[in-house]
């Protein structure tokens, strides 16, 4: 588990890259929610 | 009019319809993509553990290609015919697009740094996707600058339509300059010249990105649609 988590040394490359994908996404994600709430159901 | 009022009638009911599907495609294609990229493909004979970028960064820059050739659909439509879901779907696209733009950017960045030993050249290829980040902010600017939904659209078509030149030269600057960036390896005459596991992670991942822009995509314009009626 350990290895897996070090990728080989490049650990801060590859878990930044992974990371901020996913935040990302999720703040868009986030986003939309909040503007769906704002409006309501016709 | 009436023809309008019933696509959007139409519209509404179908995309909430389509949302989950999406929604839900989205999230299991990705979990199988990351379970794929990070364990089941092999590690690179040159670039070892840091290649495993390539599945968060290629995906990106598909999906920012994508977009915004989506988004060129869109505004030819509305230049030559009046179309409510095309002008919602235009002014909605821009936001995911520069999401996806940013982060080739940066994790293509991330991945730089430890194998060409720089963050950042200014090759053909990464100016003219920094060159996009910049189009998609600005259609993004050129949108809110304008109150009314209609006249923006209208405003934002014209200025899509003219940064798409950019499409084709982001698409071949690797062949047509020397770039640091290596030339595609996916799409190429002859077959992907990738190991097949890596390409099916890489698949799986394109695959859920693109599940992902449908989904919020769907889920906007019929916020639009809403907002519009209120």
């Amino acid at each position: 588990m350990m290895s897996f988590l070090e990728m080989g040394g490049y650990a801060v490359y590859v878990w930044s890259a992974y990371g901020v994908t996913l935040l990302v996404l999720a703040l868009n994600i986030l986003t939309v929610f909040l503007d769906d709430s704002k409006t309501t159901a016709p | 009019m009436i023809k309008h009022y019933d696509s959007l009638k139409i519209f509404y009911p179908l995309a909430g319809r389509l949302m989950p599907w999406f929604g839900w495609a989205f999230a299991l294609l990705g979990i199988f993509g990351l379970y794929w990229g990070l364990f089941l493909a092999p590690i690179d004979a040159v670039q070892g553990e840091a290649y495993r970028i390539m599945f968060v960064h290629v995906p990106s820059a598909w999906m920012s290609l994508m977009i915004y050739a989506v988004m060129t659909i869109c505004a030819i439509t509305i230049l030559l015919r009046r179309s409510k879901i095309a002008e919602y779907w235009l002014l909605s696209s821009s936001s995911i697009g520069a999401s996806f733009t940013f982060l080739t950017l940066v994790t293509g960045s991330l991945w730089g740094r430890p194998m060409w030993g720089t963050w950042w050249v200014w090759d053909a290829r990464l100016t003219s996707e920094l060159i996009l980040l910049f189009v998609y902010l600005g259609i993004i600017a050129l949108g809110n600058a304008i109150p009314e939904k209609r006249k923006a659209a209208q405003a934002v078509s014209m200025l899509t339509v003219v940064g798409s030149i950019n499409l084709p030269i982001i698409k071949f600057s690797v062949d047509w300059w020397t770039t640091l960036h290596q030339p595609a390896s996916i799409f190429r005459a002859g077959g992907s010249a990738i190991h097949p596991m890596m390409l099916t992670a890489l698949l799986l991942m394109a695959a859920s990105f693109t599940c992902y822009y449908f989904w919020l995509i769907l889920w906007r314009v019929r916020i639009q649609i809403r907002e519009n009626k209120q």
